[in-house]
């Protein structure tokens, strides 16, 4: 058992995965501002299923509401922070579950 | 997200009461926490004074029929805020229904559920799933969900059985689908040390190893009256923090243990 400190739950309070992929893939990630959005494909592709290593790099994309991912965000665009945590979730999610079109 | 789940095949035993009470306590020290109704009583709503509403069979079972763009996201069958830093997936008897629908799934159909609740990880950094009684599909999708599990045994000889049965289903489960939630740790559920059957529990206890042996939670009337109110042992006893009246309070001092114990092992397992 570890040993006990004044506050158990600090540790949980500390631990949070998606800031520390956010400061990975970009250490200057300013984490204020929200995005909000949903995956959108691309309108040329028809009814297929895309293998993970195939999706296109340019995909848009919306995150599904209340991820509450906070990133950087340029105008109109997604920050390059941004659009790689987009590809690590889609290619994480690939593995088990490919998009069908 | 880590997910914890409580899980115990006998009924009556606590499972809803210390994955609501506990659920709370983490809630309010500021950690984002997701609590999962997996029993078909459905009653955490109930303990929490929720009003039916959105519910896991219809988390488990809205894909199925649907293409991507056309899926409900897990968050929306979400219960926001029932209590700051608490969001509440309610179960109800509908879960049945979601065992006929999975069984058409040809392949990967354990993974449902944990497939489900990751669209949700990031917005929490604890999931709780109170799992039913009952040994079925749903309970088995709870548990691949899982990575840890906390086992609640009451006094009497039928909860200790339960308990050799789950550890044989992890075990299944390892040898089947290579993944079974790690065995965070026992906990006894009502004991009342003047009955004989609790002072055989708390032998039973010690035969168990150190690290698995959480703190206990002593009979207290008001950890069962609190549900009736819609409220947590928490809210049911205020001023327990500050009270030196441990017989009055004894129900929400060992769930405060529990939790300590609980986030401590957490931190050290998973």
């Amino acid at each position: 058992m570890a040993k006990r400190n004044n506050d158990p739950y600090a540790g949980l309070l500390n631990r949070n995965k998606q800031s520390d992929i956010l400061k990975r893939l970009d250490p200057d990630a300013d984490v204020t501002e929200e995005v909000p959005a949903v995956l959108e494909a691309p309108k040329e592709l028809s009814a297929q299923t895309i293998p993970a290593d195939q999706v296109p790099v340019n995909f848009t994309v919306r995150m599904p509401k209340g991820l509450r991912l906070k990133a950087k965000t340029r105008a109109g665009t997604l920050g390059k922070s941004v659009q790689d945590y987009i590809q690590y979730l889609i290619e994480r999610d690939l593995q088990e579950n490919p998009i069908k079109l | 997200m880590l997910t914890i789940s409580f899980a115990a095949q006998k009924g009556g035993i606590g499972k809803t009461t210390s994955a609501v009470n506990l659920a709370a306590r983490f809630a309010s020290k500021g950690i984002p926490v997701l609590l999962v109704d997996g029993d078909a009583q459905g009653q955490s709503s109930t303990f929490l004074g929720q009003q039916r509403g959105p519910n896991l069979s219809q988390v488990l079972i809205r894909h199925e029929q649907t293409v991507l763009y056309d899926f409900r996201p897990t968050r929306e069958f979400i219960i926001k805020d029932v209590r700051p830093n608490l969001d509440l997936i309610p179960g109800d008897p509908t879960i049945a229904q979601v065992e006929g629908f999975l069984n058409e799934k040809k392949f990967g159909r354990e993974r449902v559920m944990k497939r489900r609740l990751r669209e949700v990880e990031a917005d929490y950094r604890l999931c709780f799933i109170d799992i039913g009684p009952t040994v079925n599909l749903v309970s088995a999708l709870a548990l691949y969900a899982s990575d840890g599990v906390m086992i609640p045994i009451a006094p009497g000889p039928a909860p200790r059985d339960g308990v050799a049965d789950l550890l044989d289903r992890l075990d299944s489960m390892r040898r089947e689908v290579d993944h079974a939630p790690k065995l965070l740790g026992y906990f006894a559920t009502m004991l009342d040390t003047r009955e004989k059957i609790s002072k055989d529990l708390e032998r039973f206890m010690l035969s168990l190893p150190d690290d698995l042996r959480a703190p206990s939670i002593r009979k207290d009337v008001r950890v069962a009256e609190a549900p009736d109110e819609g409220k947590t042992i928490w809210e049911y006893t205020p001023g327990w923090e500050k009270s030196r009246n441990d017989a009055e309070f004894r129900g929400a001092r060992d769930y405060a243990r529990l939790a300590d114990w609980l986030a401590l092992r957490i931190q050290e397992v998973l």
